[in-house]
């Protein structure tokens, strides 16, 4: 790296940062560090879904040469209708690619020491993020939307024709959307994992591809009340007083309303739901607590001497609130934002099983309405359990930052 | 700590519903193979089916009987003009009816009221005024081509079928107004009140009042050509017609009264002025309660709860129909999914099957629920669905562009695979008992390349390649893209709207799915506020196309041509059909609009519903209606035999 700075004359052995000390203490926590690998699985399964399940053959020659209509339809809409799959197959295209210089340059600077280091990663990350973003915008704005071509039933065809293409197919061909009323309510089978719904769809696709909602939901969901509460709780905290006072008795009547029923009466006025809305929803009612967590913490800060000396060197107010304080005050947002997750994916299972959700998505609560409706213990026993696993494995994570976090329980 | 609380509740929530589920499922194969193994050991369950083998084998005594209410009905029966018949039992009428205790049934809502002509959704109130109203006459329910006498012992037409002349029966009570006649506010109401003629004429002056809306609204096309009610005296009334249409009679026939002496009054008994009574009528302090002179008499509503009637003493077809038990019950339970759980608590004693649920707990698993004293009965229904296209939008105008639509629904495949199998697949807007229904018209078939062509025909192609059909209209292109509205709720129709994306995604239509309640659909219907719709439609058994049909109906505001179909030969064989009365010229009118519809495909006729009943068999076996199976509570009853 030629424009690393030059080392200092004084190689000295290097301190631990708060993040390495953090970090140290979570690994030494076995149960929270392999839910984090766990929740790092679910994101894999997420993301590589159409690997293991998708309709569409990764490679496809019917003896006018090659093709990957795999590839080809990735970013189709007819074939993949929601926005998440769009997003999540540009994790999978894009971000695998990105992911690969990235880890390539993350093993060059590991022996830089820690300031060169962190600026040439930083760097790197923000490219890499800057040309995923960029991807993503471009695959969306080329709008790759084709008439859909029915591979299974393509090949069955010129197979009867006598003419049986070459093809190679992902591990399971079926595609989570695909109605057949001809095997509605299958039991488990080779072909369906885990059965089919009353609608004749794979179960075991959707429950793989409602991974994907559910992540999504919980994460956007979280994102967007943190940021809010968290400027909320900055503003209230910084300044106090009357404005303190005004956000806080806000903030009061919010907590007042009973979520669940805040959510669902919402939801009712919303006629057209899509998976944004939901999420949307989940952030009006739930930006109350990372508001209070972030108040709290510049009362405390605030009159701190790190923040008398930034005042004193004319920092302006939002330099002081976003670059001195909030650095500080973030610890707890980030483990009530763990839990966040879970409680949103939980709230998002409620609204689909009680039918107030984005019926064009597969998603776990609507597998086991169906379940319910249906009487069938598959479906109600598979997207429980997915339920069950995602939302212990994000607070068994939270727990785990929340200590590591402490200074009292360090070890 | 909240967040933590909120999720662990969340968490403790969901587990406990999988719990419930998987404690209900267990519970049934515990009982299933409990029964199957004390069946095995040859021990006896109960007695239950023994005695219901005696309950069955002896024929009904009053099977095939004539039976008159009073001597006034007997007299007035042997005058050869009269037009009401005498009332005959049906052949399955039960022989031993207990008529004690109560009906414990079910509804999925509230209605919207209880006035029968202010309030809106006559669908759900009718049901309720079979049990507490009556009418001119009463259309059999097991043979709707005759009308028995009821409120009047004699009905008689003139010659150039103008004029009709009631006679009323005598000493008919109003039930008592279901208020406290002790407070003093409601002393005005505590005498009682005889059915006059005058009752009549106020229905016919509301139902002609343009300030009441609700369901007098949809009403008012069948009393255009009424010119006047005459009240010749108190038991004696004549209706004057502008024009002699098929369906005057039964217009006229299912007429009801109305109380004049409490819907013309405030809560203090204050009358209302002329200028503004009809407005008042759609907020009248009485709406959420019921009133009328049937079997049974309105007691009380709690709204999301419960509705109870009690036995009316005084009715006049005591004689004959009389109430078959002391009171109905019904619960308004919104979540369908659980109506069986309550039956098998015994909390109802009779209820309907969900399609999911029949394919999963019912069907080919005799004991039902694990209950040897359950009984299934499956009836098919008299209305049929369908999808309305809205032909006031450019998309839908082409007769070709909707039998695409129509060809691209696998509506037998829907039936099967997703309905259970419960129904058949219909062609036409008639009820397919009914004469006017031409079994001869096969349904299209489920046809996709047929479709394409269709489509490919009517100028629909993809120019663009993204997949989806597009046409230029008035100089714009447009993209075959629309939302269908479909029953919010309904794991059935969330079903077929995926299925039927599908298979419309394979032609080249991108169609969006709007699951909506049913009351926010009613109003999107009926402000024509939509692409397309799923609807259901009972055509009723006396013909008339005009409400649906005619296009003078397309243009009224609260009318029932949704879709707004306009056609020339249709309003044709409507007006020709409201002058025919030769039953062989009708059914031949019939049938040539059923061809037209199958032709023009205003809508894509789905199919007519069969629906199962599973009754405790401590109950007779329901008589069916053929209007109304399993909403007329008056045919049910009780066994007598198994006490």
């Amino acid at each position: 790296m030629t424009d690393a700075p030059r080392p200092s004359p004084v190689p000295a052995p290097e301190d631990p940062t708060w993040s390495e000390i953090v970090w140290g203490q979570f690994r030494k926590r076995k149960v929270a560090y392999g839910s984090m690998w766990g929740v790092v699985g679910l994101f894999v399964v997420a993301v590589y879904a159409p690997l293991f399940i998708a309709e569409k053959p990764f490679l496809w020659n019917a003896g006018d040469g090659w093709s990957s209509p795999w590839l080809a339809t990735i970013f189709d809409r007819t074939v993949y209708p929601s926005g998440i799959d769009l997003f999540f197959n540009a994790l999978l295209v894009f971000g695998t690619l990105l992911a690969i210089p990235l880890a390539w340059m993350w093993r060059r600077t590991a022996p830089l020491p820690r300031r060169p280091r962190g600026l040439v990663r930083r760097r790197w990350l923000t490219g890499a993020l800057l040309a995923w973003f960029l991807s993503l915008a471009g695959a969306l704005a080329a709008d790759l939307q084709r008439g859909e071509v029915y591979y299974e039933e393509l090949e069955a065809r010129l197979e009867k024709d006598g003419t049986p293409p070459t093809a190679v197919w992902p591990m399971v061909r079926i595609s989570p959307r695909n109605t057949d009323v001809t095997a509605t309510m299958a039991p488990p089978s080779g072909k369906h994992w885990l059965g089919t719904d009353s609608a004749g769809r794979d179960v075991f696709a959707r429950l793989l591809y409602g991974t994907r909602v559910s992540l999504t939901v919980g994460i956007f969901a979280v994102a967007i009340y943190c940021t809010f509460g968290t400027v909320v709780g900055a503003v209230a905290g910084f300044f106090g007083g009357r404005v303190d006072a005004l956000l806080m008795r806000i903030v009061e009547v919010v907590i007042c309303i009973p979520s669940l029923f805040l959510v669902l009466a919402v939801a009712a006025f919303i006629p057209k739901r899509s998976i944004f809305h939901i999420m949307l929803i989940i952030a009006v009612v739930a930006w109350t607590g990372p508001a209070r967590l972030v108040r709290a913490e510049f009362l405390r800060l605030r009159e701190l001497d790190f923040v008398a000396s930034a005042r004193a060197a004319g920092f302006s107010k939002a330099q002081i609130i976003f670059e001195e304080i909030l650095p500080n005050a973030i610890g707890p947002v980030l483990v009530s934002a763990t839990f966040g997750v879970a409680s949103a994916i939980l709230v998002e299972s409620t609204m689909s099983f009680l039918g107030l959700g984005d019926a064009s998505v597969p998603s776990w609560g609507q597998i086991l309405a169906t379940g319910r409706a249906t009487s069938s213990w598959v479906l109600i026993l598979a997207p429980g359990f997915a339920i069950f696993v995602t939302v212990s494995l994000l607070n068994l994570l939270g727990e785990g930052a929340r200590d590591a976090l402490d200074p009292k329980l360090r070890s | 700590m909240k967040r933590l609380m909120q999720s662990g509740f969340a968490v403790g929530l969901l587990l406990l519903l999988v719990v419930i589920g998987v404690i209900n499922t267990a519970q049934l194969h515990n009982l299933e193979s409990r029964v199957g193994a004390i069946e095995k050991n040859g021990v006896a369950t109960k007695a239950g089916p023994a005695v219901k083998a005696t309950a069955t084998s002896t024929a009904s005594a009053l099977a095939g009987t004539t039976c008159y209410s009073s001597a006034e009905e007997e007299t007035a029966s042997q005058d050869a003009a009269n037009i009401l018949d005498p009332l005959v039992y049906p052949s399955n009428w039960p022989a031993e009816i207990a008529r004690a205790g109560t009906l414990k049934r079910q509804v999925a809502s509230d209605p919207p009221g209880l006035n029968l002509l202010a309030s809106n959704n006559a669908a759900d109130l009718s049901e309720f005024y079979r049990y507490i109203g009556s009418k001119v006459a009463l259309q059999s329910p097991w043979d709707p081509d005759h009308w028995y006498a009821d409120l009047a012992t004699k009905v008689t037409k003139s010659e150039d079928g103008l004029t009709y002349d009631i006679y009323l029966r005598s000493g008919v009570p109003w039930q008592a107004p279901a208020v406290d006649t002790k407070d003093p506010r409601y002393a005005w109401l505590a005498q009682p009140h005889e059915v006059v003629a005058d009752d009549f004429l106020f229905t016919l002056q509301i139902i002609q009042n343009p300030q009441v809306v609700g369901r007098a609204a949809n009403l008012r096309t069948y009393f255009e050509s009424w010119k006047a009610i005459e009240v010749v005296d108190d038991h004696h009334f004549r209706v004057h017609f502008t024009e002699n249409l098929y369906i005057n009679q039964s217009v006229l026939l299912d007429l009801h009264p109305t109380p004049r002496w409490l819907y013309l009054y405030d809560e203090d008994g204050q009358k209302f002025d002329d200028a503004t009574w009809g407005e008042k009528q759609n907020s009248h302090w009485y709406n959420q309660k019921g009133i009328g002179t049937g079997p049974f008499r309105f007691v009380s509503w709690e709204p999301g709860v419960k509705m109870t009637f009690e036995r009316n003493p005084s009715y006049h077809l005591n004689k004959c129909l009389p109430a078959n038990f002391d009171g109905i019950e019904i619960s308004m339970l919104k979540d369908q999914a659980a109506w069986l759980r309550y039956l098998a608590s015994g909390k109802l004693d009779y209820t309907q099957v969900q399609p999911a649920q029949f394919v999963a707990e019912i069907k080919d698993k005799k004991p039902y629920l694990g209950e040897e004293d359950l009984e299934l009965l499956v009836h098919q229904e008299a209305s049929y669905f369908y999808f309305g296209w809205n032909q006031a939008r450019p998309m839908f105008q082409d007769k070709r562009v909707r039998r695409a639509l129509t060809q691209a629904l696998d509506r037998q495949g829907l039936v099967d695979g997703v309905f259970g199998g419960l129904g058949t697949v219909t062609s036409g807007p008639f009820d397919q008992g009914n004469p006017c229904y031409d079994p001869s018209i096969a349904p299209w078939p489920y046809d996709l390349d047929a479709a394409a062509t269709l489509l490919d025909e009517a100028g629909w192609t993809d120019t663009d390649g993204n997949g989806i059909r597009d046409k230029v209209i008035d100089g714009k292109k447009v993209q075959f893209e629309f939302t269908l509205v479909t029953y919010g709720g309904s794991t059935e129709y969330e079903n077929l709207a995926s299925v039927y994306g599908q298979a419309l995604q394979r032609i080249g239509i991108k169609m969006t799915p709007q699951p909506l309640e049913w009351a926010a659909q009613l109003k999107k219907t009926a402000e024509r506020d939509f692409d397309a719709y799923s609807g259901a439609w009972v055509p009723g058994w006396e013909i008339d196309l005009f409400q649906l049909w005619h296009s003078s109906e397309a243009d009224k505001p609260q009318s029932s041509n949704y879709v707004s179909f306009r056609n020339p030969d249709g309003d044709r064989i409507a007006e020709a059909l409201r002058r025919e009365f030769d039953p062989a010229a009708r059914t031949a009118l019939c049938h040539e609009f059923h061809a037209l519809v199958h032709e023009e495909q205003p809508y894509t006729f789905f199919y007519q519903r069969k629906r199962p009943m599973l009754y405790w068999d401590r109950m007779n076996e329901p008589v069916i209606s053929k209007m109304n199976p399993h909403r007329d509570a008056r045919l049910m009853s009780f066994s007598s035999a198994q006490e």
